[in-house]
């Protein structure tokens, strides 16, 4: 007769089996992942690393790993191999290392647990420059607002590799972040700051006693500030 | 290992050469139909070529084994299994291979040339599949698998009716199953590997 004891060791051992799916690397396939980074005015960047990654999902340690990666040479050249999975999903992370901090960060993953593609061909993909925006608010009473505006990070799913070199990269929207709070009217001017794109705007909702209103701006260079008066 | 394999591959050259001095009063029964012989033995191999295994990889010592059967005095078939361990000498190169190990298995003709009832010169040709077995290093294995076809030539020394010696060459080349884009079919695409092989020979009678 089973006792509660036996279920229960039966129940943590399914457990433990769930939670560590081990990492599947497809038998006889090679990945080609082939292109140019370049930046928005077509300059090639250089030491952009560019990698190829899956979800692990091991007991205690989850998450995105490195299959494979190389990083774009002079030219903005990047070609290096990596290995597939099946069953599982497979991210392509470009610009998500020191070195690129200057540039958006993009992921784009595909839905399928497999693929048939062989090359990643990246065609000459486009990256945005990041922006930090300073913005000095000046108020006489406490006002709660919210700030939207273009993440640095976007990710972005694709369902088949080989349209990836059609992607028109700076027409890709970042993820759209957004900041809520109250400005405290204690300290006269308050401070936001914060990192989005090149190119891009941001818009701040201010909810007054009797209404609200939205203040828009547009940010044009690495280093923006702006001035507001509430 | 490999040490292992030269002391190995000079004591069979050299036993033919001190034995043939010496007066022999073995009599030794020709090969025939029916005669089964198996060859136990190391081999030194080292790939050729531009592909990854040249380029990624340093062939370790392997191993042979084979078990043929005589169809009269002179030619031969049987099977072979072979087993070649590697090092992986450049990382960056293999994606997150940590280790390699090459089997193959296939069947084999030969024709032996006799000299005299002691000398035998071999000339030996296959197919087979192999496999080549990944650790990756998320700690999975998976595998990529080539069809082989070798071919060379084995000097064999029989010391009586029952065992013998033998060394020998042998080129083969495995044509990969992977799927890679054209750009990488030069480098995926096969593997060339030079042995030198050594051993010894049961025999029945």
């Amino acid at each position: 007769m089973p006792k509660f004891g036996h279920y229960l060791v039966i129940l943590i051992l399914a457990f433990l089996a769930r939670s560590c799916t081990p990492v599947s690397i497809e038998n006889n396939k090679r990945i080609l992942v082939d292109g140019r980074i370049l930046g928005e005015d077509m300059q090639p960047l250089e030491g952009v690393e560019v990698r190829t990654a899956t979800y692990v999902n091991r007991f205690l340690n989850r998450g995105i790993e490195t299959l494979a990666k190389g990083t774009t040479n002079e030219n903005g050249e990047v070609s290096f191999v990596s290995l597939d999975v099946n069953p599982g999903m497979i991210c392509l992370d470009i610009g998500r290392f020191p070195g690129t901090e200057n540039y958006q960060q993009i992921r784009i993953c595909d839905s399928s647990s497999s693929r048939k593609a062989n090359k990643f061909d990246l065609g000459d993909f486009q990256l945005r420059k990041q922006a930090i925006v300073t913005l000095i608010v000046s108020l006489d009473q406490n006002l709660g607002y919210t700030l939207s505006f273009e993440d640095d990070y976007a990710q972005y799913e694709i369902e088949d590799w080989n349209e990836l070199s059609n992607f028109d990269n700076p027409d890709l929207v970042g993820e759209i972040s957004e900041l809520s709070g109250v400005f405290n009217s204690e300290n006269i001017r308050d401070t936001l700051r914060f990192r989005t794109l090149q190119n891009s705007s941001f818009e701040l909702l201010v909810r007054y006693p009797v209404n609200q209103e939205i203040y828009e701006f547009e940010v044009n260079q690495e280093e923006n500030i702006y001035e507001i008066d509430l | 290992m490999r040490s292992i394999f030269k002391i190995l591959m000079a004591a069979i050259l050299m036993f033919p050469v001190l034995s043939y001095s010496q007066k022999d009063s073995t009599k030794l029964s020709p090969h025939h139909f029916n005669r089964i012989q198996l060859s136990l033995g190391l081999s030194y191999d080292m790939a050729l070529g531009d592909g990854f295994l040249n380029d990624a990889y340093d062939l370790q010592v392997g191993s042979d084994l084979t078990a043929d059967f005589y169809l009269d005095s002179h030619w031969y078939i049987g099977s072979r299994f072979k087993m070649i361990n590697t090092e992986v000498i450049k990382p960056e190169k293999t994606e997150g291979i940590s280790a390699t190990s090459i089997f193959s298995f296939g069947l084999q003709g030969g024709y032996a040339f006799k000299f005299n009832d002691r000398l035998y010169l071999d000339l030996i040709g296959g197919i087979g599949p192999t496999t080549y077995n990944h650790d990756s290093k998320f700690g999975t294995k998976f595998r990529d698998s080539a069809t082989t076809l070798w071919v060379g030539p084995k000097m064999s020394y029989r010391i009586n009716n029952f065992f013998g010696i033998y060394g020998g060459l042998e080129f083969r080349n495995d044509f990969m199953n992977t799927s890679v884009p054209a750009e990488l079919e030069n480098y995926y695409g096969d593997a060339s590997i030079f042995s030198l092989s050594a051993g010894m020979r049961f025999i029945t009678h």
